[in-house]
């Protein structure tokens, strides 16, 4: 199944889904806050700021209320799933140190940690990578549902990401 | 006199004329009755009125405001689901190969019976679906929607996906339509649809009551060669009692079953 949008484009393994997001930026829509600060369910980001690309792949089903790195899906993780996020940072991002990797980066079991989390859950673990492609600038998030399952799950999330294309803007 | 032969005769006319109305209107039950094959009797030949006995497509009437089935008998592959989203400018959703069931919710921005659906579909903690029930609404692309009105009425948590591609796949006659896919086979469980909410989840309960009627049914099978296992375990075990073990030549002794001789 061809997921595609943004330059962002991939073939979904069997048992995989994803959506590609830009999302709308805080204070942009939907009725004001009674605070005055935008804490409607859903914002993200800060007011002001360029929303730029988001895909997010899964082997489960996805949650609809989900935070760009995950929060909201990584909860309902279960032990054999994986969460995948391309983040795709500003033009003046690309040449920075960070981001100096070159292509999406290929996946190892060692590159997982426990810690890596955004948020800690018991079980699960993390990875993180900057890289450059396409002269556009990305972090790759994954998250494994078992630590203890990484050898089964990353070579799934490496088939994934082997089937993601990203073209120039 | 005259007058009095005038009326009796006009009298008989009009009851004439009613015996006949009658008799017409008998006659006309009756074929009616024939063509629905009442009072033909089992076996009747083929070709005879059994053969249009049950209501066809012509005659099944729904409510105005839902769409009739299609004319197809069976019902439609799951296909998974590609499009956009309301938020998501990219969405794909896994309906064949997964461990959940997926119903799929065909609804627009435009019928009124959609709203009862859109409204119930706000708060789905309410809704009562079952745990392993995953609910996603498909509408027709963006080209053939109102995407700012579909914006509008989208539950923040139901899965959308606007696809008139999936309502080509699913054969879909209209909207609301629901189609409930089995995710591990890919099948379609049932299909249909309803005037509201309840209606529709008392379609789903009665899929539901029929795999625990199913399930049940495969519990209480005895499995045979399971059984003639234990039953050969057991005759072993009360042989090997009594003193005769395996290949005892008294097993092999035939018996006269009248005088008990060998």
């Amino acid at each position: 199944m061809r997921l595609s949008a943004y330059g962002i484009t991939t073939d979904l393994p069997p048992g995989w889904e994803g959506r590609i997001t830009k999302r709308t930026a805080p204070g942009r829509a939907g009725p004001p806050s009674p605070s005055g600060a935008d804490d409607r369910p859903g914002a993200r980001g800060t007011p002001g700021e360029v929303p730029s690309p988001v895909a997010h792949l899964a082997n489960f089903a996805l949650p609809e209320q989900r935070g760009d790195f995950g929060s909201g899906a990584v909860d309902v993780m279960g032990p054999d799933h994986v969460f995948l996020t391309l983040f795709e940072y500003g033009p003046e991002s690309v040449g920075q140190a960070l981001f100096s990797d070159q292509g999406i980066p290929a996946l190892q079991p060692a590159m997982f940690n426990p810690s890596a989390l955004q948020r800690v859950i018991k079980g699960q673990a993390g990875c993180q990578r900057f890289f450059t492609t396409a002269e556009r600038a990305f972090c790759l998030y994954v998250v494994l549902g078992s630590h203890a399952r990484a050898t089964t799950l990353v070579p799934q999330a490496q088939r994934t990401l082997r089937a993601t294309r990203i073209s120039p803007r | 006199m005259t007058a009095l032969v005038a009326v009796l005769a006009a009298a008989v006319a009009l009851l004439t004329l009613l015996v006949v109305g009658l008799l017409r209107s008998h006659a006309e039950i009756l074929r009616r009755l024939h063509d629905l094959g009442a009072g033909v009797e089992q076996g009747g030949a083929p070709g005879s009125s059994r053969a249009s006995r049950g209501v066809t497509r012509d005659q099944f009437n729904v409510f105005p405001e839902v769409p009739a089935p299609g004319d197809r008998e069976e019902l439609p592959a799951g296909r998974d689901l590609a499009g956009v989203g309301v938020a998501d400018d990219a969405v794909s959703i896994r309906v064949v190969g997964v461990e959940h069931a997926t119903l799929v919710a065909f609804l627009s921005s435009s019928c009124l019976t959609c709203h009862r659906f859109w409204d119930a579909f706000a708060d789905p903690a309410e809704l009562g679906l079952a745990p392993g029930v995953r609910l996603v609404i498909v509408t027709r692309d963006p080209s053939e929607e109102l995407p700012a009105r579909i914006a509008e009425l989208a539950p923040a948590a139901v899965p959308l996906v606007m696809s008139s591609e999936a309502w080509s796949a699913y054969d879909v006659p209209g909207s609301p339509y629901f189609v409930l896919v089995d995710g591990p086979s890919g099948q379609a469980r049932g299909e249909g649809t309803g005037i509201d909410w309840p209606q529709v989840r008392g379609l789903l309960s009665q899929v539901a009551d029929d795999d625990v009627f199913a399930a049940e049914l495969e519990a209480r099978r005895v499995s045979k060669p399971g059984a003639d296992a234990t039953r050969e375990r057991r005759i072993d075990q009360e042989l090997l009692a009594a003193g005769v073990p395996p290949g005892d030549p008294s097993l092999y002794e035939l018996t006269d079953p009248e005088s008990g001789e060998r």
